[in-house]
């Protein structure tokens, strides 16, 4: 994907551009905000990822401006202010996710997939299917190979989640967003317990696993080579 | 004060000398209507026959008569001749009278005379005047004027000397109230202000003082300690960062999965000095927020049941059983629901951390007759009762629990919470064990929150996180 970042902090910006590209994304970057809102509005890209203090032009203003031109690029919004009401305000600015710095890449590049990825639509479903696992979200079951397997309400939303986003990585926190609304890091690894309850249900006793952890990032569900 | 005193005394002397006058007056010209009814009765004859009459009365030498006819400018009377000064009106009616200072031997006494006399004039007959001795009136004005310039002077003197007494007492008192601010800037810390008894304004302003004082004392104690905690807690994952790189600089060339082992261990402690720094900053934003302002309707029983959902494999993993316990009513507040949760989450884990594995953790909601209560409940070892209050502390983790992981700061955030919600922190033994009540006031939060350690029993070590 083609991604405009748009930060002063010239560091910052620097790991993060090499970090992109290494990642098989081309990144441009631009330090001050109403340059980086013309180059937004006059180039196609496929997200943005906006500090919220910039010069020029504060990155909330950036996306307002944007979201008046009817533009709907995906806006990730990185910031030091990391407070649940700040998180609010950027997202009512316009902005689609919002991310406290510092952060680790691999949650952000996580974060960006999944936003990309939702811009390019995937149709509403009623059936979601990854491999032979197979999800239906009207009768709330889901069956591998056939075989119907017994998952208690928040497993199913997790596992709903994952394959929502098949072949990405889905991270810690944002499992904890989506399927608790929780916007803070408990710290201890709660989330790793149920994602191994998890697995034993889906993958256990089957050939292939389908649910993968990446190190340092999170878990992905994916297709098999 | 004296000036002013002075001032009364002359207004009053003013009012009082006018009130005089008008009797005077009107007595006097009640005289003139007798003795006009005798001119009107006897014509001029009959005036002066009644004059003469008059003069030789007893009461003679306190009233004064006067006759000047107009023509002959002849003077019937007590006067050799009409006084230059004494105007003669037309009618009787609002006649005003006039005071007059006789010079001694120049009347019909001797003696130097005050008199207030009204004249009025007869036509073209003459003027006619009575004047009556004011003489007692004169000695009282002087009397009252003495008096008033004596006692203002006194009241001068009387104020000069209170003011210069309680001014030096004052000066005295602001003086050592300076001289202990001088101290504590020098260092004193434990100097404190005198409080007399019985108590004056004085006292009331140096017993705040000293209390304020004590405040000031207090915070720079617990700025001391969580420095020093600080210090402790961040100094910690630093120390071994250092060791990490010195050691594998020591060790000569790095293949590439030694160096990505150093890099992850030191991406490790990053993440815990991360962890430290990021609770005390949220710690510190809730404390500072003037109040909560994104208060939404929060059911505590839901937030209950999605902190036991999220926390319940790892109890399990734990060794303890996670129930719930929630009662039946409306448990409802007002708040923050992710600042609600989050300090659920920080009690459920300290009580997965501190309890006693196999054990049971339970969490419970319900309606009280003044709000609502959540609480978590473990079957562990608790804290005593005399560790509870040092327990909210940030950082503070009780001997019991350094041997775990933890930041020191989960409780500190949970009665941050608190504060914000104007809700009680309370721990109390739950035998065995601890439980801690989040309290909430009906109707959300009000400014005086409160928080407390009830005498109660057991509480809970270090927070963690």
């Amino acid at each position: 994907m083609k991604v405009l970042i748009i930060e002063d902090d010239q560091v910052a910006a620097g790991y993060l551009s090499k970090a992109l590209r290494e990642a098989g994304h081309v990144a441009d970057w631009l330090e001050d905000g109403s340059r980086g809102l013309q180059r937004a509005l006059h180039e196609p890209y496929d997200a943005l990822i906006v500090d919220r203090m910039l010069p020029g032009l504060d990155g909330l203003s950036l996306i307002a401006r944007l979201r008046a031109e009817g533009r709907t690029t995906p806006v990730l919004i990185v910031s030091a202010l990391g407070e649940v009401d700040e998180r609010v305000r950027g997202l009512r600015a316009g902005g689609d996710d919002y991310l406290v710095k510092p952060y680790a890449f691999a949650e952000l590049l996580a974060r960006l997939e999944v936003l990309v990825d939702r811009r390019r639509g995937t149709p509403a479903q009623t059936t979601l299917k990854v491999a032979d696992l197979e999800l239906d979200m009207l009768s709330r079951s889901v069956r591998r190979a056939g075989r119907k397997i017994e998952l208690k309400p928040r497993e199913f939303l997790i596992l709903e989640y994952l394959m929502r986003h098949s072949g990405q990585v889905v991270t810690r926190t944002m499992l904890l967003e989506s399927v608790w609304d929780y916007h803070f890091d408990p710290q201890t690894n709660v989330i790793d317990v149920h994602m191994s309850r998890l697995r034993q249900k889906i993958d256990k006793g089957f050939e292939v696993a389908l649910l993968h952890t990446v190190r340092g990032a999170g878990y992905a569900l994916r297709e098999p080579d | 004060m004296a000036i002013f005193a002075s001032l009364c005394v002359a207004l009053f002397l003013l009012w009082g000398r006018g009130v005089a006058e008008r009797e005077v007056d009107a007595e006097l010209r009640g005289e003139v209507s007798d003795l006009l009814e005798h001119h009107e009765r006897g014509g001029l004859e009959g005036l002066l026959g009644e004059l003469r009459r008059r003069r030789a009365a007893p009461a003679a030498g306190r009233v004064l008569y006067l006759f000047a006819e107009s023509r002959t400018e002849i003077i019937e009377g007590d006067l050799p001749h009409w006084p230059e000064e004494l105007a003669a009106g037309n009618a009787l009616e609002g006649l005003e009278g006039r005071n007059l200072r006789l010079p001694a031997n120049t009347w019909s006494y001797r003696a130097e005379g005050h008199f207030r006399l009204v004249a009025l004039r007869l036509g073209d007959e003459g003027r006619l005047a009575v004047g009556r001795d004011i003489s007692e009136h004169a000695r009282f004005d002087r009397l009252l004027i003495w008096a008033a310039l004596g006692g203002g002077a006194l009241a001068v003197l009387a104020a000069l000397a209170t003011g210069l007494g309680v001014g030096g007492r004052l000066l005295a008192r602001v003086e050592s109230m300076r001289a202990v601010m001088v101290g504590i800037v020098a260092g004193r810390r434990e100097d404190r202000v005198e409080v007399g008894s019985p108590r004056d304004e004085f006292d009331d302003l140096a017993l705040q003082f000293n209390r304020l004082l004590d405040e000031n004392d207090r915070l720079l104690d617990r700025v001391r300690e969580v420095t020093d905690d600080v210090a402790h807690d961040l100094r910690t994952p630093l120390a071994r960062m250092r060791g990490h790189v010195e050691s594998a600089l020591v060790g000569g060339a790095l293949d590439e999965t030694a160096a990505r082992d150093l890099l992850h261990q030191l991406l490790d402690e990053i993440d815990r000095l991360l962890e430290v720094f990021n609770a005390l900053l949220r710690i510190a934003q809730i404390e500072n927020r003037v109040g909560a302002d994104s208060l939404e309707s929060v059911d505590l029983e839901v937030q209950g049941r999605d902190a036991v959902d999220l926390y319940q494999p790892l109890a399990e993993e734990a060794g303890f059983e996670l129930v719930t316990d929630f009662a039946e009513g409306d448990c409802r507040v007002l708040g923050d629901r992710h600042l609600i949760a989050q300090a659920l989450g920080n009690l459920i884990d300290n009580a997965l951390k501190y309890g006693s594995a196999p054990g049971r953790v339970a969490v419970g909601a319900c309606a009280t007759g003044e709000g609502a209560e959540l609480w978590v409940e473990d079957d562990g070892p608790g804290i005593p009762v005399e560790e509870r209050e040092r327990a909210l502390q940030r950082f503070v983790r009780l001997d019991a629990s350094r041997a775990k992981p933890g930041t020191g700061l989960g409780l500190s955030f949970v009665a941050a919470v608190a504060d914000l919600h104007a809700a009680r922190l309370r721990l109390e033994d739950a035998s065995p064990g601890l439980r801690v009540t989040l309290a909430f006031p009906a109707g959300g939060p009000d400014p005086a929150g409160v928080r407390e350690a009830s005498d109660s029993a057991t509480v809970r070590p270090t927070p963690s996180r």
